[in-house]
């Protein structure tokens, strides 16, 4: 989980999202949003769990591996440590 | 606000797929609400589009090659300088530095003024003398210049390949072997001359920053951009303004080490391992893609205007991060006759109209 703040991200309602910093662009599904939303409001990984499970008709185990993946991404490009 | 009357020149009109920045140079001025004036062009080939396009120059005149030497350059400003009478200059091209450094003098006892970086500032940024700037506690790739291509077969012991084997002036190629880097010693020494210039290889993000100097340390604007869109030969053909608080710091630490003096382009790359922030070179002149200046709410080419003329500026608030520039390719239509009157008097008076 990121431990610094996200909120220099700017992502839109559709999915874009431009990392200020490195000036890399990219397009999230609709989940990746959410997650992101989530994560730039500071939640914790359980907390996105919890959101997730609210939102999608799937099992905590599958969002947990999808949210884990999710997190291997972003730190690949660099938008978390 | 009081509009300022001024006759400035710009040179670099070539709008090509490696475009010169004067084009840019000349919108940044006109769009600037300060500008009152006229803007004379100052090119080196008859095709230049930017002699052509509708709105850039009101004047224009071909200019002598740098290559000619400043006695011709000083000749041609003076005939320039009685026709049309000019208050400031601004090359936009390395090649014509030197040139306008010496004639600096006379252009000043002529009343016409510009903003040139030190003769020392030159020097330190050629691609020779460019280790030197780590003594400066400027981080930059080792390197290393050599004259003969059995000095290649030494590289290992101090580089790792792959390496930069870059022309004194221009080009710069990528090695991956001692044999490439043989053939690229060759082909460098044979276009640009000796000595060849050895870097070791920065793998990372590479990003450019166009900034002013003040000359006595102080930034007075940086616009900090990250190609989004190339050209074959790796030039931005789009971009878009970044934040990074580390690189902006490292920018704000090169130009007082430096006391940077005019405009340049820094290029920088964030290395993949350790995160550093290495100086690869330094243009010391506009980019061509100096209008984003302006689009992100820092006109650098004005700013250099009003430091030519005198005028005390304060460094400029930061740029807006995340403008946007695409360049296009597009056709235009023109009258023979101006093509007919630069080729044959080698100037056109009163373009605009």
């Amino acid at each position: 989980m990121a431990k610094h703040s996200l909120s220099h991200l700017a992502l839109s309602d559709e999915g874009f999202l431009f990392d200020p910093t490195s000036g890399h662009t990219y397009t999230l599904n609709s989940v990746g949003t959410f997650i992101l939303k989530k994560m730039i409001e500071e939640y914790s990984f359980d907390q996105i769990i919890a959101a997730m499970i609210e939102e999608y008709d799937s099992s905590e185990d599958i969002l947990t591996r999808d949210l884990e993946q999710f997190f291997h991404f972003l730190s690949e490009q660099g938008i978390i440590a | 606000m009081k509009k300022k009357k001024l006759s400035i020149a710009v040179s670099g009109l070539n709008v090509t797929e490696n475009p010169g920045p004067g084009v840019s140079v000349i919108r940044s001025i006109r769009d600037s609400l300060e500008f009152d004036g006229i803007i004379t062009g100052l090119a080196f080939d008859p095709l230049d589009p930017g002699i052509y396009m509708r709105g850039i120059c009101d004047n224009v005149f071909l200019m002598p090659y740098p290559s000619q030497g400043s006695d011709h350059l000083l000749e041609r400003i003076k005939e320039i300088h009685s026709k049309i009478p000019l208050d400031v200059i601004i090359p936009t091209l390395d090649s014509e530095l030197d040139a306008y450094l010496r004639i600096s003098g006379e252009l000043e006892k002529m009343g016409i003024k510009s903003f040139l970086p030190s003769v020392e500032g030159l020097k330190l940024r050629s691609k020779v003398y460019f280790e030197r700037l780590s003594e400066m506690g400027i981080t930059v790739p080792h390197g290393k210049s050599i004259t003969s291509m059995t000095s290649i077969y030494e590289l290992d012991k101090k580089f790792k390949f792959p390496v930069m084997i870059k022309g004194q002036f221009y080009e710069a190629y990528i090695a991956y072997s001692p044999m490439e880097a043989e053939n690229y010693f060759r082909k460098i020494s044979a276009k640009w001359g000796l000595p060849v210039v050895i870097q070791e290889f920065v793998v990372g993000q590479e990003y450019d920053v166009m900034a002013l100097g003040d000359g006595r340390g102080g930034l007075i604007g940086a616009v900090p951009m990250k190609k989004i869109q190339l050209t074959e030969n790796g030039k931005a053909w789009g971009g878009i303004t970044i934040d990074d608080s580390a690189m902006n710091k490292c920018v704000r630490d090169i130009i007082a080490k430096l006391k940077w003096r005019g405009p340049c382009e820094l290029e920088i790359i964030k290395s993949k391992d350790t995160g550093d922030y290495y100086l690869i070179e330094i243009n010391p002149r506009f980019p061509a893609w100096c209008y984003l200046s302006v689009g992100a709410g820092q006109n650098l080419p004005w700013a250099t205007v009003k430091l030519a003329m005198n005028e005390p500026v304060s460094e400029l608030s930061p740029c807006q991060i995340g403008t946007m520039f695409l360049r296009n390719s597009i056709d235009h239509i023109y009258p023979i006759s101006k093509y007919q009157a630069i080729m044959t008097s080698g100037e056109l008076i009163g373009n605009n109209k």
